[in-house]
């Protein structure tokens, strides 16, 4: 008869736990890059495309984050984003990302692998939406253009001088250590010293290693 | 190897344990203050300047302007807030943390925020020139949040804002601290006690919620300390002890927040009970439960009396009979909507919905089928003989008189609000049942023990729990707070 021993289930439970919620956190941890403005400026129907030309200020470009107007657009479509050479030309990245709603409350995140060497280099971002049968097109935020770098705007074909969609780039960087390094400087602004750089890395790392051992200890006793 | 035997022996100590359980507790809270950027908890920043208000000289001898509130705030300078709370958030650029909810702040390179040195230069008074001020009233919280701010007066708004959080954290510790104890105390083993404690520490809600600049970070502590003296009396019956933890968690939350008078009435139904089981057999029984009366009534007038609670008028109906019940149809037509157990649920457990998360969306419903699946298992505890290792009936009958009060008192000045204003405003928000968090935690898994024969199984399902509740703690704070707010 094969005996079932109960600490070990839990303890493997625990760690399956711990892999879950940090685990994700390597892959979803991007900076977005906070001087570029999200605003919700006026709504323009997504008929065809739309072409964004931008300059990268920083390496590790990873994700655009862009806010979309919160149209009903059930049952959904799939958005198609290109991220493309100066030029428009040479697709560098690509993803395709299905939706089911558009909410004007979170942004809409295309992600894709890191580009290393994207400081001051100019990038067009060009996105499309085709709807299901029986949805709406998409609609999109469009601002005044916040950035004198970002060259070029057009919607369905027309070029709009002076604006911009609502977006925002966003990096990754090199290694874990320098994304828990940023993140630490994120979250120590407008705080107290005893909460900034190494107090709160102690806190951090002091209040996940005491929750983990305590709740070892109780599988345990 | 008796070395490493005895170091075992040492963690697996429930002394360590529990304190084990503390730290992590009181690092975690510190942690949540640090990651929720200021003035964005619950009514935190009018609570801030109730405190900044009782602060300040009595003596005003600035110009005061004179502004009525703004009913419909558009930005967080429609707010009538010490100088000093206005102008640091418009220079941290608040409105754009807290009402956009796709936005973030704009962050600098280093350490210090883009305005963090004008800020921490202090050019701004911590008093309120405008009249009247946004304050949250005048509550024995405030008063302790006006010491740290006074006692730190000399540092910069967030060395004096993030230090009463950190109060706040404390005080939440005491409450895991009582949790302990209550547990120990009805009846259950030093394990489940242990595992009780941690799963009521990890509730993601309290963790968060207990980081706010509140009054409840006072009333919840003081309701837990209620209960444990409540569990005391119905074990050792009413000594000195027990009474005076009671009394002072009633007088502590009397003198922060209404919700406190729901701990009077259960304290006067249970010195009741006590009385009762200890004259029932005597001669002249009704001399016994004369004096008690007016007892009763002594206590009713000493408290509307010296205290702010005026409780005939608290009571009793302002119209007529037939208005009252009308009103209480109204009410209950309105507030006893699925959507609104549905967001009371949502609120209690701290799954916010901020993004897309499955977790977030779903886990409140994970948790209704364990909550329902346990209150069958409590029907059955009440009918049938209760296992060894439960504690008695008369400690669960207690936990759910706490949970139907509690319950009672909130919708009943729901009520009331109701009355006055023909709508919800008051509400009834999932935050306002956490003082009854042990005894609802307590109850959840009791609950689920009786169906079990076996106390190995109820182990079990604690230990299942405590992983449940670990796991959605961590995924709150790294998944969701973290991302929202600075990624």
């Amino acid at each position: 008869m094969i005996r079932v021993n109960s600490k070990k289930i839990f303890l493997s439970t625990l760690i399956i736990i711990i892999a879950a919620v940090f685990w994700p956190l390597w892959r979803v941890w991007y900076f977005p890059d906070t001087t570029w403005p999200l605003e919700k400026g006026e709504k323009t129907k997504i008929d065809s495309e739309v072409i964004q030309k931008f300059s990268a200020d920083r390496d590790g470009l990873s994700k655009i984050a862009v806010l979309f107007g919160d149209s009903d657009v059930s049952p959904g479509g799939t958005f198609n984003f290109e991220l493309l050479d100066e030029n428009c030309r040479e697709t560098i990245r690509s993803a395709n990302l299905e939706i089911k709603k558009l909410d004007s409350d979170n942004t809409t995140d295309f992600v894709f692998s890191r580009i290393d060497k994207s400081k001051g280099k100019t990038y067009c971002v060009r996105i499309s939406y085709a709807q299901k049968k029986g949805g709406k097109k998409a609609r999109i935020f469009v601002i005044e253009n916040p950035k004198p770098e970002n060259s070029y705007f057009s919607i369905n074909g027309e070029e709009m001088a002076g604006q911009s969609i609502s977006m925002r780039p966003a990096y990754k960087n090199a290694s874990i250590f320098e994304d828990i390094g940023e993140l630490n400087r994120r979250i120590s602004q407008y705080k107290p010293w005893f909460l900034k750089h190494y107090f709160l890395y102690f806190i951090a790392f002091g209040f996940i290693i005491l929750s983990v051992l305590a709740v070892s200890l109780l599988i345990h006793l | 190897m008796r070395k490493l035997q005895s170091v075992a022996a040492f963690f697996k100590k429930p002394g360590f344990i529990l304190i084990l359980i503390l730290l992590a507790f009181f690092l975690k809270g510190v942690f949540t203050a640090a990651i929720f950027p200021i003035f964005t908890g619950q009514d935190e920043s009018r609570h801030y300047n109730s405190i900044q208000y009782l602060t300040e000289p009595k003596e005003k001898n600035w110009e005061m302007t004179a502004r009525a509130h703004i009913a419909d705030k558009e930005t967080f300078r429609d707010y009538n807030f010490s100088q000093e709370i206005l102008e640091a958030g418009m220079a941290m650029d608040i409105d754009r943390v807290r009402h956009e909810g796709f936005n973030t702040a704009d962050f600098a390179a280093g350490y210090d925020g883009q305005n963090e040195t004008l800020i921490n230069s202090r050019p701004w008074q911590p008093y309120n020139y405008l009249d009247p001020p946004d304050t949250a009233g005048h509550s024995l919280y405030h008063t302790l949040g006006s010491k740290i701010e006074k006692t730190f007066a000399g540092g910069g708004i967030f060395v004096r804002f993030f230090l009463i959080r950190v109060f706040g954290v404390f005080l939440a510790t005491l409450a895991v601290l009582f949790t302990y104890f209550i547990t120990k105390n009805s009846g259950f083993r030093e394990k489940e006690s242990l595992i009780i404690a941690a799963i009521v520490s990890m509730q993601p809600k309290f963790s968060m919620y207990s980081t706010n600049i509140n009054y409840d970070a006072l009333l919840i502590p003081a309701f837990f300390l209620f209960t444990l003296g409540a569990v005391l009396a119905l074990r050792n019956g009413l000594a000195w002890k027990n009474t005076a933890a009671m009394l002072i968690a009633i007088a502590t939350g009397l003198l922060t927040k209404g919700t406190a008078l729901v701990m009077l009435a259960i304290f006067i139904l249970l010195i009741g009970y006590l009385f009762h089981q200890k004259i029932k057999d005597r001669k002249n029984v009704w001399l016994y439960y004369s004096s008690a009366f007016l007892g009763l009534l002594a206590i009713l007038f000493l408290v509307s009396r010296f205290t702010s609670y005026n409780l005939a008028r608290i009571i009793l109906p302002e119209d007529g009979i037939s208005q009252t019940f009308s009103s209480i149809r109204n009410y209950l037509n309105e507030s006893l909507t699925m959507g609104r157990f549905a967001l009371s649920s949502r609120t209690y457990w701290g799954a916010l919905t901020w993004g897309n998360g499955w977790v977030a969306e779903n886990f409140t419903n994970v948790i209704k089928f364990i909550e329902t699946f346990s209150s069958a298992g409590l029907v059955l505890f009440f009918v049938s003989k209760k296992p060894d290792w439960l504690p008695e009936k008369k400690y669960i009958a207690f936990f759910v008189l706490m949970i139907a009060a509690l319950q009672l008192g909130i919708r009943f000045f729901d009520w009331k609000v109701f009355i006055n204003t023909g709508a919800l405003d008051l509400g009834t928000p999932g935050r306002y049942f956490l003082p009854n968090l042990a005894s609802h935690i307590i109850l959840v898994f009791v609950g689920i023990g009786a169906f079990f024969r076996r106390e190995k199984y109820f182990q079990h399902t604690l230990i299942l729990g405590l992983l449940l509740m670990f796991a959605f703690s961590m995924y709150t704070i790294f998944n969701i707070v973290i991302p929202r707010t600075y990624l």
